[in-house]
């Protein structure tokens, strides 16, 4: 085995152990980090496409509001958006929101969904994972919605739904 | 002033220890000049590490005693037993959106082999390397906890109390001196492995007992013990 040896020593550690150990106690002690957590991980992302090109082409649409089923306050009013996030109520299976760019040119767009509960960290305590089942939309300049990547997740940033729009 | 020359020769012993085990080096020769005349007995003691991190961290209580078991020439046996109870502060509930409590215990066994020799006559200083099982058992909830939403209402839950065994390996190195006769002061470096935890629920627990921060798998750790030894052998 492998081994050390000392002579004629007073090789004591009397003083130096005590006060190295505190320090070294201290140090990994008070050394613990805390974790950033995420915020607005419950929403479904969608990004809206040309339902007049054959490929999938990226379009803006002008004055956007998009507000929740019996909410009155809106999460866009009156925005040039490519894309938007809809957050997802917790306490029900579907999250009916309306979508319109002018007061007269409206959509409903309503998703179904499965939760579960997660625990993400000490730090950042609970969240809910969701799975997209379906999506049911109206036809005012909504042309049809396809499912890009079914589950919200903590921590994942991917395009849910592409809303094709005429 | 006196003191400087005992401290720089700890530091570099200690250097030089561990840079030696990291080279891998082995040599047959290592044989403990006074391995025949080391004091044998059985040491009862407590970590101090518990106690001190209560001032960094004042939801966490925490004890435990230690003793070493000198088994044979060279070799220790080392076993732990302690309780760690947490219970979270009104800051930290309101910043991690739960509350939290947990109590549980743990111990800890393993060898140590002692690497220090020398020619010194009474000397019983150790530089310890070893492993140890650890096992934790304990019982913790979430009385609430808020998901915000934002938008929607937020949801608002809890947890009951449920319990979570877990296990891990931990090697340790670190040194041990004889402060008075029969009185001895030493620390270790903890590296922990957790290697199985049965837990059925979603919440984590926030701290595994004698293991640490109960999201890492590996972690690092500390010991600082003060221990009496009963000898059976001079």
């Amino acid at each position: 085995m492998w081994c050390l040896k000392t002579k004629n020593t007073h090789m004591k550690f009397l003083t130096g152990l005590p006060a190295i150990g505190f320090i070294v106690m201290v140090f990994v002690s008070g050394c613990q980090g805390e974790e950033a957590c995420l915020s607005n991980q419950h929403a479904l992302q969608a990004g809206l496409y040309s339902a007049w090109s054959k490929e999938d082409k990226d379009s803006t649409l002008q004055n956007v509001s998009l507000v929740g089923i019996d909410r009155i306050d809106s999460i866009y009013s009156d925005q040039s958006l490519s894309e938007f996030f809809m957050p997802l109520d917790f306490e029900s299976d579907t999250s009916t929101f309306v979508v319109g760019v002018s007061e007269t040119m409206k959509d409903t767009l309503s998703v179904v969904y499965r939760k579960e509960l997660d625990f993400i960290s000490r730090d950042c305590g609970y969240i809910f994972t969701f799975e997209i089942d379906t999506i049911l939309y109206s036809n005012a300049f909504v042309d049809s919605v396809a499912i890009a990547y079914p589950i919200v997740k903590y921590g994942e940033s991917a395009e849910n739904i592409k809303l094709y729009i005429y | 002033m006196g003191n400087q020359p005992k401290i720089l020769s700890f530091i570099f012993i200690s250097l030089f220890l561990f840079s030696g085990l990291l080279k891998g080096q082995n040599s047959g020769k290592g044989v403990k000049v006074n391995l025949e005349e080391q004091v044998q007995g059985i040491t009862l003691g407590i970590n101090l590490e518990g106690p001190v991190r209560r001032f960094f961290d004042s939801d966490k209580s925490a004890f435990s005693l230690v003793t070493h078991i000198n088994l044979s020439p060279g070799w220790f046996f080392r076993g732990e037993a302690g309780f760690e109870n947490l219970v979270f502060s009104d800051e930290n509930e309101q910043e991690r959106n739960y509350s939290y409590e947990s109590n549980g215990s743990f111990i800890k066994a393993g060898v140590l082999y002692d690497f220090f020799s020398v020619d010194e006559k009474g000397n019983n200083d150790n530089i310890f390397v070893g492993l140890n099982y650890g096992f934790a058992f304990q019982e913790h909830r979430a009385g609430s906890f808020i998901i915000e939403n934002g938008y929607w209402a937020d949801f608002q839950g809890s947890e009951s109390t449920y319990a979570v065994n877990t296990h891990w390996l931990e090697v340790m190195a670190g040194p041990r001196t004889e402060l008075f006769n029969n009185l001895y002061m030493g620390w270790t470096v903890n590296l922990r492995v957790k290697i199985l935890q049965n837990n059925s629920e979603e919440l984590s627990p926030y701290s595994v007992p004698g293991f640490g921060n109960g999201d890492n798998t590996v972690n690092l750790g500390f010991s600082y013990v003060i221990e009496y030894m009963i000898p059976w052998k001079k």
